[in-house]
């Protein structure tokens, strides 16, 4: 089994998995922290229901849904020449939508801590709606938001269950760390390499998750200082 | 304050070990009301269990089968896993789980034999009629893994007529169990797969495009019984292993499309 690649493709899925759902894990997390509507608590589940959902479920919905055989799915595979199903972005999608909770809560926590008052005194200041987001909501919640991207780039590299279902096993596009692994206890001869997967796997985290808390942290120094930015 | 938290936990931990204590102390006498446990190949999941059924009741014991791939449920018993019997899809997961101590020596004939056939989805516009013909198919192709029985009995089916799938190694994708691959063909998920006949034809989603050649006298697909080292019902797991053997038995195999075993016509 190649390593290399392996890891490679893991790192792939997994910072693509980050970049395509930083705007709408953002703007979801900000739209629940800022807005009161009704509803709301209905729009709140629907965001958390990947995290309650056993991934292998959600993976079994995003196939039903982005399949080759489905409306979506087709259009993307043969009209657009991306398959959503047993591909690379099907991977991508399935890491983001199984982590798309964890991105929400900790985007709309990082918006919470920002002091309403502040964009209220940038408003009558004369401020524009998305100057008082630009230059103080966003900068504010910023740490909180990469704490979150952070995070999700740690569950998207575990990510198993949706993606096996929705983007199987295949070498080079979508055999990823867990996958491999899983593949691997197959293997009579698979203990070796599976072992410096999982160690690899584990090192990675370790880190992700070190710079998450220096990242929460910085963002929890930046809520009660009332949001001086350095 | 912290002594009622150390009581808390105090009692947390003896029910935790009482929970697991419990079931756990009771698995390590042979009890003969407990269901005899059998791991089978997944390309049996449809011919085994009325077989086991009639078993069952002709006053036999009650049979638990557990089918996933040879190669998972073999290294579920390496790890120790309470079975009883193995029937793998082949002759090398046993010999291997044999030499590690884990089973008791193979039966020397397989309770039946398979053929490979390569699929496509039912409603595929393209149908390859030989092993040249398949690398001109653009798409994807759904095989087993290569520890995996399906995959391995197709990479030496295909290695022997003197092709290679090197124009697919991009496109691969490897299913855990026969049924696996087969209901990625059946979706259309994949455009070509490799299955036992056996699991094509219980599928009307997919087509047969051809078979396979079958490999040499030597490394037949077959399904090989052993009994686990750890079974303390070998008898009884005897006479089962018996049971599927036998002539009547065969006539189950055969009506699903298995071969007979036997010396080669």
């Amino acid at each position: 089994m190649d390593v290399d690649a392996i890891l490679w493709t893991s790192l792939q899925v997994a910072t693509a998995c980050v970049i395509a759902s930083a705007i709408p894990a953002t703007a979801c997390g900000w739209w629940l922290a800022r807005h009161e509507f009704p509803g709301k608590t209905l729009v709140s589940a629907i965001t958390l229901s990947p995290l309650v959902l056993p991934p292998v479920v959600t993976g079994y919905l995003l196939l039903e849904a982005l399949g080759r055989r489905s409306v979506v799915g087709s259009f993307f595979a043969e009209t657009l020449g991306i398959p959503l199903s047993f591909s690379q972005p099907a991977a991508i999608v399935a890491a983001a939508v199984v982590s798309f909770p964890l991105f929400v809560a900790t985007a709309r926590l990082a918006f919470e801590g920002v002091d309403v008052r502040l964009e209220g005194i940038a408003r009558v200041h004369g401020a524009s709606r998305q100057r008082v987001f630009r230059e103080i909501t966003l900068p504010l919640a910023l740490p909180g938001i990469l704490a979150g991207s952070l995070l999700v780039f740690a569950r998207a590299l575990g990510e198993f269950g949706a993606t096996a279902v929705v983007a199987g096993n295949i070498p080079g596009e979508t055999r990823t760390i867990a996958i491999a692994v899983y593949t691997l206890l197959e293997d009579p001869e698979g203990d070796g390499t599976a072992a410096l997967l999982t160690g690899i796997s584990l090192g990675i985290s370790l880190v992700a998750i070190a710079g998450y808390e220096a990242l929460l942290r910085r963002q929890r120094q930046k809520s009660q200082v009332g949001g001086r930015s350095c | 304050m912290p002594r009622r938290i150390s009581t808390l936990l105090a009692i947390h931990a003896l029910l935790g070990l009482g929970i697991v204590q419990g079931p756990a102390g009771c698995s390590e006498q042979p009890d003969p009301e407990r269901p005899l446990v059998v791991y089978a190949a997944m390309s049996l999941v449809d011919v085994l269990p009325p077989l086991l059924e009639a078993w069952t009741q002709d006053g036999h014991p009650a049979v638990q089968v557990d089918f996933a791939s040879t190669s998972r449920l073999a290294r579920q018993i390496a790890a120790g896993a309470p079975a009883d019997a193995f029937i793998a899809a082949d002759a090398v997961w046993p010999a291997s789980l044999q030499r590690a101590g884990h089973l008791l020596s193979p039966a020397e004939t397989p309770l039946a034999l398979n053929e490979l056939v390569v699929i496509v989805p039912a409603d595929a516009s393209t149908i390859p009629r030989s092993l040249d013909e398949l690398t001109r198919i653009p798409g994807k192709m759904a095989l087993g893994g290569p520890g995996v029985p399906v995959g391995r009995h197709a990479l030496q089916a295909i290695e022997i007529e003197g092709a290679t799938l090197e124009s697919w190694e991009s496109t691969r994708i490897h299913g855990t169990n026969a049924r696996h691959v087969l209901r990625l063909v059946a979706l259309g998920e994949a455009d070509i797969g490799v299955v036992y006949k056996t699991d094509a034809m219980t599928s009307s989603d997919v087509q047969i495009a051809f078979a396979l050649r079958r490999p040499s006298a030597d490394s037949e697909i077959g399904y090989f019984t052993a009994i686990t080292r750890q079974s303390t019902r070998k008898d009884s797991v005897r006479r089962l292993l018996d049971h599927l053997a036998a002539p009547n038995s065969r006539e189950a195999f055969l009506s699903r499309g298995f071969l007979p075993p036997g010396p080669r016509g």
